[in-house]
């Protein structure tokens, strides 16, 4: 049984954002999901968490109906939305102890693990400091602790790598193919191609609500002779206007 | 637009800056772009989340408080009394702007990256700093001083003007250096976090200070008679510095020229600078020192850890069901405790509420013994319900938070009904802020009344949730931190007020009518308390449909 089938899936709002998408995602594997602003990537993501039950089409999240059963989609999911939030004034274990709640684990358990997963991210030392103090790839960390707090096997992440240092980049990838390695499903979108290239199983392209590449870097790849991930993509979302953009900002400054 | 004119003033000296090898140019655009900030600036002062006319408001407010006050020049006959109350107004109001208002400006080391790594020299950069603060503290103590300016051109002569005028100068001087002063003693044993919650404590203060001067201010004026007519002296009058300058000014206004006057008026004239030579010699450095390590500073300097251990935690695990209540009872009685917009917005209520408690129960005696007439009254009733009212504003507070976004958790996790979440939250409400105020009361009730009143104390607070328990259930319902600062929508707010009042009234009258047979309490606590436990029992199976989201 897939972990995520997506049907037909259209959305509007005043516009089309989502237009007739379609797949299916097995257990266990790591999809990139990439697109250019506005293309509708975090749209999907809401769609698939059960925070838009207002669509068209036919999606299951773990063999449940994300539009009926959405609580017990949440349940089984983690999800980090793009430039998450989080209340600041609260510790790391404060915060965690707070959305342990929302899912309603057990109060010891919660901050058992909280410790121990704070710990891993060498965070120990900040643990009871509030998190006003915090750098972005600190709060990442906890968001990303938070995230998979109740164990999901689903984890979706919008943008997870934006606005993080390099290290922080390097650790995020490291515990994505980790939580791949202990069976996993993740679904992410991102910007920085080079790191989607490396650690997707499967790429799937989206542009202006459409799904126009599925399928692994190689099979992507072989259909555009494009050497990049990044090349590939501008030439799959037809954009070409960064070059002509880029001459006329010096034609500017020269003037 | 008054930044254009103190602008226009500012080109007719340029040549002044060109003069002492200042770049004036780049002088200008860094004033203009700092004046410009100020008149967005929301003040913090008063209270104002975000206002754009924030500015001019603040100026205004200033203006009729300084009026008020110069109305003693008139009604006082004392020179030295007049003036003191006029300097300490002005002073402490400097004081406390600088440090509330000002502050932002003073600590913002923004300049370091947006001005620093452009083509400006360093003197240009001090010049423009002194120009934006001499001009930002003129405009202050123009619009505190007016009224007296007008009061004094009235009623002094020529040396009273000329003294009110450099006296003026002086105290604002001074005023300034303690000012210094105090920021450098805070920062030199405290960390920035803790300076940030020194000035938030200040601004409380503040605000409490103008909610209490509208109701207390015009009172003060009317018994204005009343006031002493002379300064009686002691060793430490000689400390204060409000009485340096008044004396400075009696002496020149009367002619009297004794010892004691002189005395006060050397203290008047070498203090200020003495301040200034101190502050630019030794403390300038050091300040801007300090300035420019705060950035960098921030997160090294390990915060305090927080306990977990706290009662109210401990408490809250009693009180509360394990999962979306616990978890809206932490976060509500956490940031109570800690974020800094929402004290500013709680704390002055309790504050206001004292003022109004004070003025309410003694109002009525103006002769004879205050405790007397207090226990024959039955003003406990007003204390009780009055409580509500910071009940009512900090329900309503704990709604909007600068951090709204981060409520997206309560959409991603699995809630089935997320009235738990309001429930805990109002609970942490209870039990972090009103009960320790309701206790206050209580004990305030004891002392005055004695322990008769224990029954009514206890009716009291079931009807003070009763109302609170109507706000919520009546009104449109938010979860907690999940709205916008700004965004407050005054339809919904006159609605709350409206079930408020009504609510306090009649639960009100029906106490003051129980009071007059002896039993009914024993009847109507019970029932009440039923009431009050359906109440919140219903509230509690709020489902989604019915909460609102931003």
């Amino acid at each position: 049984m897939p972990a995520i089938i997506v049907d037909a899936l259209s959305k509007s709002y005043t516009s089309k954002v989502l237009n007739n998408i379609s797949f299916k995602v097995e257990p266990g594997e790591i999809i990139g999901y990439i697109g250019p602003n506005g293309a509708g990537k975090s749209t999907t993501i809401k769609i698939l968490t059960g925070l838009i039950s207002d669509f068209e089409g036919e999606v299951r999240v773990l063999d449940y109906d994300v539009r009926t059963s959405a609580l017990e989609v949440k349940r089984r999911i983690g999800y980090i939305p793009e430039n998450a939030a989080l209340y600041d004034n609260l510790t790391p274990l404060e915060y965690l102890d707070f959305i342990g709640n929302l899912y309603a684990l057990e109060s010891s358990s919660i901050t058992k693990k909280s410790k121990e997963l704070l710990n891993v991210f060498g965070l120990a030392n900040h643990m009871e400091d509030r998190m006003t103090t915090f750098s972005k790839g600190m709060r990442q960390k906890v968001l990303l602790i938070a995230g998979m707090l109740h164990n999901p096997s689903i984890l979706f992440l919008d943008e997870p790598l934006s606005g993080l240092d390099a290290n922080a980049v390097i650790l995020v990838k490291e515990i994505l193919a980790q939580l791949k390695q202990a069976g996993k499903t993740i679904f992410y979108s991102s910007h920085i191609m080079d790191v989607v290239e490396k650690i997707s199983d499967r790429i799937m392209i989206i542009n202006k609500g459409e799904l126009i590449a599925n399928g692994t870097f190689m099979e992507l790849n072989e259909q555009a002779h494009s050497g990049s991930l990044e090349q590939l993509f501008t030439e799959l979302t037809g954009n070409r206007e960064h070059e002509s953009a880029a001459g006329q900002f010096i034609d500017i400054l020269k003037q | 637009m008054m930044y254009r004119i103190l602008l226009f003033i500012l080109d007719r000296l340029g040549f002044v800056y060109s003069f002492m090898g200042v770049d004036y140019h780049q002088v200008r655009a860094i004033v203009a772009t700092k004046l410009l900030m100020d008149e967005r600036r929301p003040m913090l002062s008063m209270g104002q989340q975000s206002n754009n006319r924030g500015y001019y408001y603040a100026l205004f407010i200033y203006f009729i408080f300084g009026l008020l006050v110069s109305m003693l020049i008139y009604a006082v006959p004392s020179v030295l009394v007049s003036m003191t109350i006029i300097f300490s107004y002005i002073m402490v109001m400097v004081i406390m702007i600088l440090i509330t208002d000002f502050s932002s400006v003073l600590l913002d080391t923004s300049d370091n990256s947006i001005i620093l790594p452009r083509p400006i020299t360093s003197k240009t950069l001090l010049a423009a700093r002194i120009t934006h603060i001499v001009l930002y503290i003129s405009m202050l103590v123009l619009s505190l001083s007016l009224g007296s300016l007008v009061a004094v051109f009235i009623k002094f002569n020529v040396y009273g003007i000329i003294a009110f005028i450099v006296g003026l100068l002086l105290s604002v001087l001074l005023a300034v250096t303690l000012t210094n002063g105090l920021y450098l003693l805070i920062m030199r044993f405290t960390t920035e976090e803790r300076l940030k919650n020194a000035i938030n404590y200040l601004q409380i203060g503040m605000t409490i200070l103008f909610m209490g001067g509208y109701q207390l201010l015009p009172r003060l004026i009317g018994t204005a008679d009343k006031i002493e007519t002379n300064i009686t002296f002691y060793w430490w009058t000689y400390l204060i510095p409000p009485i340096w300058f008044s004396a400075a000014i009696e002496a020149f206004q009367t002619s009297v020229f004794d010892l004691q006057h002189m005395t006060l008026s050397l203290l008047a004239i070498s203090f200020p600078i003495l301040g200034v030579f101190y502050v630019s010699k030794y403390l300038a450095p050091v300040f801007t020192e300090k300035i420019q390590d705060m950035g960098i500073e921030s997160r090294s300097t390990k915060a305090t850890p927080e306990t977990n251990k706290s009662w109210m935690s401990a408490f809250g695990k009693l009180i509360t069901i394990p999962g979306p209540e616990r978890a809206g009872y932490m976060l509500t009685a956490k940031s109570i405790g800690r974020d800094r917009k929402l004290k500013l917005k709680l704390y002055p209520a309790i504050g206001y509420f004292i003022v109004l408690a004070v003025i309410l129960l003694f109002r009525f005696n103006d002769e004879g013994n205050i405790l007397e007439s207090l226990r024959a009254g039955k003003s406990y009733i007003l204390l009780i319900y009055f409580s509500s009212f910071i009940l009512y504003t900090a329900f309503f507070e704990i709604s909007y938070t600068e951090n709204f976004k981060s409520s997206w958790v309560y959409f991603s996790s699995p809630i089935e009904a997320p009235g738990y979440i309001l429930t805990g939250s109002l609970k942490a409400l209870l039990v972090s802020l009103f009960a320790p105020i309701y206790l206050g009361i209580s004990i305030f009730s004891w002392f005055i009344w004695g322990v008769e009143v224990t029954d009514d104390l206890v009716f009291g607070l079931i009807n003070n949730l009763v109302i609170v328990l109507s706000i919520a259930i009546i009104n449109k319902k938010f979860l907690p931190q999940s709205l916008p600062d700004g965004a407050r929508a005054s339809a919904s707010s006159f609605a709350r007020g409206i079930t408020m009042m009504l609510m306090m009234l009649l639960l009100g009258l029906l106490h003051y009518g129980a009071l007059q047979i002896s039993w009914a309490l024993w009847i109507l606590t019970p029932l009440l308390g039923l009431i009050a436990y359906y109440m919140l029992k219903s509230y509690r199976s709020l489902s989604w449909k019915e909460l609102q989201t931003s």
